[in-house]
């Protein structure tokens, strides 16, 4: 009798512990794929403008913030309120599974900044010797010295694979995997690997570029000739929001240009035209001039085909 | 009841909900594909092989470490179990930097004898990252055997390898079983040494798989996870078995004095092996952990990439910019540090008071203790993220208990995953003792809980506070759980570190690993200081 006692009291303190203090704010969810350190002023601003509201943010790689949405909905209670995520895909799997509401804009998801794919080189690699754009890196002068990321671990490497797959063809990986392309991880790994200098030349985020580099990393970027590749961010307010006006009104003042502005200091670009590219970066019409643009319709089709394009992938590459 | 309704509404409950959700279609698709195969394989060799080489190294170095006295002792038992101490990403990072095929920074000088990203390099990390668990274990055992058994052995005319054989390994079997059965578990279910030293060779492990079956799988991959998981639990099993085949003969070899053996051994170890144990010692906790080690320091001392381009000339950039960062501009840490020790702290006690429970209920009987075993281990060889994504499904108010978004349900995830690292050295010391010193004690009069204070809490003192150590100390660098089980107030070292790493600032994630490190140690003496020496390594 003892026993049972004792165990009851085990599972009442773990659930007496586990209570949360009301607060007398309302809280505001937001997931985002920002890094902290550019999400923290952003949440700040708006507490300020609205003291009654509490932000709480969980930031983390578009992949994880997927995963733990995904286990949210399985439980039937999705904490978010709003979301933004670099993975513009997924967001868009949101919309069509009607998980979300239409913006005070009328779109149900827009875009709130751009991330921008390119190349780095280790600064050892002579300019005549580095790779020029994308479609360079199949030549076999470059073999075994490219790293990316894996688009079975890392969102914004899914993108890039999506995009060049269409752009040149599963053929492209079949060369870069005849080149021993390295795959792991996401874009964090791959400047490991070009800053070490275990490889020479990566295939990465701009933004994680430009931080490394300001952080004495000896790696310089490369503005693919062929387009950089530009990694939307998508911001949507869920279905499931207590506080739909709350929500919509934080996705509004995200794309004020006081927001847009502290984004660009995250080396992200802003998606107003006022707004100038981040510091130590080039503009968005010079970097994307042989670019092809994401539309709906092309989005839709990759969020279709998301399996088949990771499979492809894992039996050219990882296999 | 007391130990199994906890355990099945915290963990047999959320993995069956999240198993609720698969279709056989997935399990089929999941378990006929070519790399699943191919994984499991891996899996397979590089667990057995890097247990294998914990067991064999552990068990070398306990035999001098339990059974002789020199000046500077302390100290080496202590750098032995250094690489437990150290976060298993740091330890392989730290490989990384030293011997990658490009620009390891040892390699031209210190060559592996094989290539590190490849399956001997994924068994080799795996087998110095748990040399320390196995060797607690090991060095435990032999300290209770009673030295009288090897004079004998040797008057009576017996070689040092008869001795070996027939009175040493068979009283060692169960720990040695123990050891293997213990590492293998928490080599399978590791991630950070399989990501950064077989993912880069495409040598991918199971838990590799279901990372990547999480991370962009969606809906879906959150269903085939834990089918993954349940396979890899299948492949711990075996060996599991063996160990409790071997155990049930435990109770033939116990320790009948209620104090260890004194250490007589000295004079069984002669001068020759001594020295030749000291070669080895240094040798290979040189290759093990110090010179990649000094190098993953060196690298959060000087500018990024420095090191490999320019060698030891770039000594004259020392700046200890990291360190400052990490310690009094990031804000988080210093809340990440309080939290990890408070909440760490907390889950470590609660599993030592589980773990005694757990020995009062099973008292000596081994077939209960047996099957304890085996439910403490399961979630154990469970990869975090599987255990952690079941525990949101299931505890986010669905069925009446929500702890989502607080510090409790970390702390739970906690305890479900590491109780077995306590309870496997405190059931071997337990057994170790003779059941006739509580039957004494009984028969002089003592209550049940006397026979537990005055007898059988001071014979196991050492395992307990070892036991809370044995936790404490993953429990700080946790990662794979804490990411998803972070709420607004709860940050632990280990998440910081992780943001700080997904923000490709390598040598702020180094300068924190290596804090961390530090705090470990300095709780250790700490510890040690209070106890006056009784506590702590």
């Amino acid at each position: 009798m003892k026993m049972k006692i004792g165990a009851v009291a085990v599972v009442l303190t773990i659930v007496s512990l586990g209570r949360s203090e009301a607060s007398a704010k309302s809280s505001l969810w937001v997931y985002t794929s920002i890094y902290k350190e550019f999400i923290r002023p952003i949440e700040i601003a708006f507490e300020e403008e609205n003291p009654t509201v509490d932000v709480q943010v969980y930031q983390a790689g578009s992949e994880k913030l997927q995963a733990k949405f995904e286990a949210e909905l399985l439980a039937k209670r999705p904490m978010a309120d709003v979301i933004m995520s670099s993975d513009p895909f997924w967001t868009y799997g949101l919309s069509q599974r009607d998980l979300i509401i239409p913006l005070k804009s009328g779109k149900k998801y827009e875009t709130n900044y751009y991330s921008m794919m390119v190349m780095i080189v280790h600064k050892s690699v002579e300019t005549s010797k580095r790779p020029k754009g994308f479609s360079d890196l199949t030549k076999g002068e470059f073999s075994g010295q490219i790293q990316m990321g894996s688009p079975l671990e890392s969102g914004t490497t899914f993108s890039t694979v999506a995009y060049l797959s269409r752009k040149y063809g599963w053929d492209y990986f079949k060369a870069l995997s005849k080149n021993r392309i390295g795959s792991s991880g996401g874009n964090s790994a791959v400047i490991q690997k070009v800053e070490s200098g275990e490889k020479k030349i990566g295939i990465v985020l701009l933004e994680n570029a430009l931080a490394s580099i300001k952080r004495g990393s000896p790696i310089e970027v490369i503005y693919p000739e062929d387009g950089s590749i530009p990694i939307p961010s998508m911001q949507v307010v869920t279905k499931t929001s207590g506080q739909r006006d709350v929500a919509e009104k934080f996705a509004s003042f995200v794309m004020t240009p006081k927001v847009q502005e502290m984004l660009r200091k995250g080396y992200m670009y802003s998606v107003r035209k006022e707004v100038p590219p981040p510091e130590g970066a080039r503009a968005l019409t010079e970097i994307t001039k042989n670019t092809t643009p994401w539309t709906d319709q092309n989005i839709e089709e990759v969020w279709k085909e998301g399996q088949k394009i990771k499979q492809n992938f894992s039996e050219i590459v990882l296999e | 009841m007391i130990l199994l309704i906890p355990l099945l509404i915290f963990f047999w409950f959320p993995i069956g909900e999240l198993l609720s959700h698969v279709s056989w279609a997935q399990v089929e698709e999941v378990i006929l594909s070519s790399s699943f195969t191919k994984a499991l394989l891996q899996t397979f060799w590089s667990g057995g092989l890097g247990a294998l080489l914990s067991v064999v190294v552990a068990t070398y170095f306990a035999h001098f470490f339990a059974q002789a006295e020199w000046r500077g002792q302390r100290l080496q038992r202590l750098l032995l179990l250094i690489p437990y101490l150290i976060p298993n990403f740091v330890l392989a990072s730290a490989y990384v930097l030293s011997w990658n095929p490009a620009t390891g920074v040892l390699g031209a000088h210190l060559p592996l004898p094989f290539a590190l990203y490849s399956l001997s390099g994924l068994s080799f990390v795996f087998g110095v990252a748990h040399v320390p668990v196995a060797f607690l274990l090991v060095e435990d055992r032999i300290k209770k055997m009673d030295p009288a058994l090897f004079e004998a052995a040797r008057l009576s005319g017996a070689s040092s390898f008869q001795t070996l054989r027939k009175i040493e390994l068979p009283l060692l079997m169960p720990s040695l079983v123990s050891g293997f059965a213990l590492c293998f578990a928490l080599n399978i279910s590791a991630f950070a040494i399989p990501a950064w030293i077989g993912a880069p060779e495409r040598v991918f492990t199971l838990t590799y798989k279901i990372y990547q079956t999480l991370q962009m799988g969606g809906v879906e991959g959150m269903t085939k996870a834990p089918v993954i998981a349940l396979v890899l639990f299948l492949i711990s099993l075996p060996s599991f078995v063996i160990n409790g085949w071997i155990q049930r003969r435990e109770q033939k070899f116990v320790t009948v004095g209620a104090k260890p053996s004194a250490k007589g051994g000295s004079s069984l170890l002669s001068r020759r092996s001594f020295v030749i144990f000291q070669i080895c010692f240094w040798s290979s906790q040189l290759v093990f952990w110090m010179l990649p080690f000094a190098a993953q320091i060196l690298s959060t001392l000087v500018p990024p990439g420095c090191l490999q381009l320019e060698g030891l000339a770039c000594l004259s950039e020392v700046t200890l910019r990291s360190y400052r960062y990490v310690l009094f501009e990031l804000s988080e840490t210093q809340v990440a540090i309080v939290t990890s020790l408070i909440y760490g702290g907390v889950a470590a006690l609660t599993i030592v008071l589980i773990s005694l429970t757990a020995l009062n209920v099973g008292s000596t009987k081994v077939q209960r203790l047996r099957f304890l075993d085996w439910i403490f281990a399961i979630p154990l060889a469970t990869p975090g993220a599987v255990l952690a994504l079941a525990m949101i499904v299931t505890y986010s108010g669905k069925y009446g208990i929500n702890l989502y978004n607080t510090a409790a349900i970390a702390v739970v995830a906690y305890i479900l995953k590491h109780t077995s690292l306590c309870f496997q050295p405190l059931k071997n010391g337990y057994l170790n003792i003779s059941p006739t010193l509580f039957e004494a004690g009984r028969v002089f009069g003592a209550t049940k809980s006397q026979v537990w204070t005055q007898i059988k809490l001071p014979i196991l003192r050492s395992e307990i506070v070892g036991g809370f150590f044995l936790v404490l100390i993953p429990i700080l660098g946790e990662l794979t759980m804490s990411i998803f089980l972070t709420s607004p107030g709860f940050r632990t070292i280990g998440t910081v570190i992780f943001d700080l790493q997904d923000y490709a600032d390598h040598a702020s994630a180094g300068a924190l690993s290596v804090l961390l490190m530090l705090m470990i140690l300095f709780l250790n003496e700490l510890a040690r200081w209070i106890s006056r020496g009784r506590v702590g390594y």
